[in-house]
């Protein structure tokens, strides 16, 4: 039932708006911090495993999130190149420190800092390269 | 041990780049003009789903040992083996400057990695 309801749910924004890049933009953003949200879900559950409300709560958020990553990433495919959405998604490595420290209190130490550094360059020339190829399918 | 949690977090990045090439696949065949019958039989979208299912149960185990930024820091491997399926499976032209790119992404997570 949820299926049925959910293939044509995809069918009608097909219809209706697919074919905007806005949609495509919003999609994007919602990936990026959906990606976030995901992980940092996991985190939590690994942090205490004992069965209790939290963890209930953590475990649908990471459920939700990890669906709808996959919906996300199903529109992103039918668009974009593989090689081309990875790179926009760059940005998370610099969120994730800080957000390590803020919910997580984990240190921020400078190879931290200049290895995301240096992994946002990597994934930039990765981006330069995928506009220089072609950015859409 | 941890060594061992590490190879886990490199294992874990290799399930979602395989996955998200099943999904390339899936993706380009589904067609949603034909029923949901059709679209359920398409095994690259299953194998896909049942990858999805298996990395966020592996995450939590690596996390548990793991800070959430360095494990982060691990997804950036994903282009790496990316790269590999695009290039290998999918057909996908590549330059230089996306060789250099990958080789910064793993000298990133190296220097992530320091303590």
């Amino acid at each position: 039932m949820i299926l049925i309801f959910l293939h044509e749910s995809i069918l009608a924004l097909e219809i209706k708006i697919f074919k905007k890049n806005i949609f495509y933009l919003f999609i994007l953003i919602l990936t990026v911090a959906n990606n976030l949200v995901s992980i940092a879900a996991g985190k939590y559950i690994a942090i205490d495993l004992s069965f209790s409300r939290t963890l209930t709560i953590w475990l649908i958020i990471m459920t939700v999130s990890y669906g709808a990553k996959f919906l996300f990433w199903m529109i992103l495919h039918r668009r974009f190149k593989l090689s081309f959405i990875y790179p926009v998604l760059a940005i998370n490595y610099f969120i994730a420190l800080f957000l390590g420290k803020s919910l997580f209190g984990e240190p921020v130490t400078v190879y931290k800092i200049a290895g995301s550094a240096v992994l946002m360059l990597g994934v930039f020339l990765i981006l330069l390269s995928s506009q220089k190829t072609e950015g859409t399918k | 041990m941890m060594a061992y949690y590490i190879l886990l977090a490199i294992f874990i990045q290799f399930l979602v780049a395989y996955a998200q090439y099943h999904l390339k696949i899936g993706a380009r065949r589904l067609d949603l003009k034909k029923d949901l019958a059709y679209n359920i039989r398409n095994w690259n979208m299953v194998l896909a789903i049942i990858l999805f299912l298996i990395v966020p149960v592996l995450s939590v185990i690596t996390m548990r040992f793991m800070e959430f930024s360095i494990f982060y820091s691990f997804t950036a491997l994903n282009y790496l083996f990316i790269m590999f399926f695009s290039w290998k499976i999918l057909k996908e032209k590549f330059d230089r400057l996306r060789i250099m790119g990958n080789v910064l992404v793993i000298i990133g997570v190296i220097i992530f990695n320091l303590k």
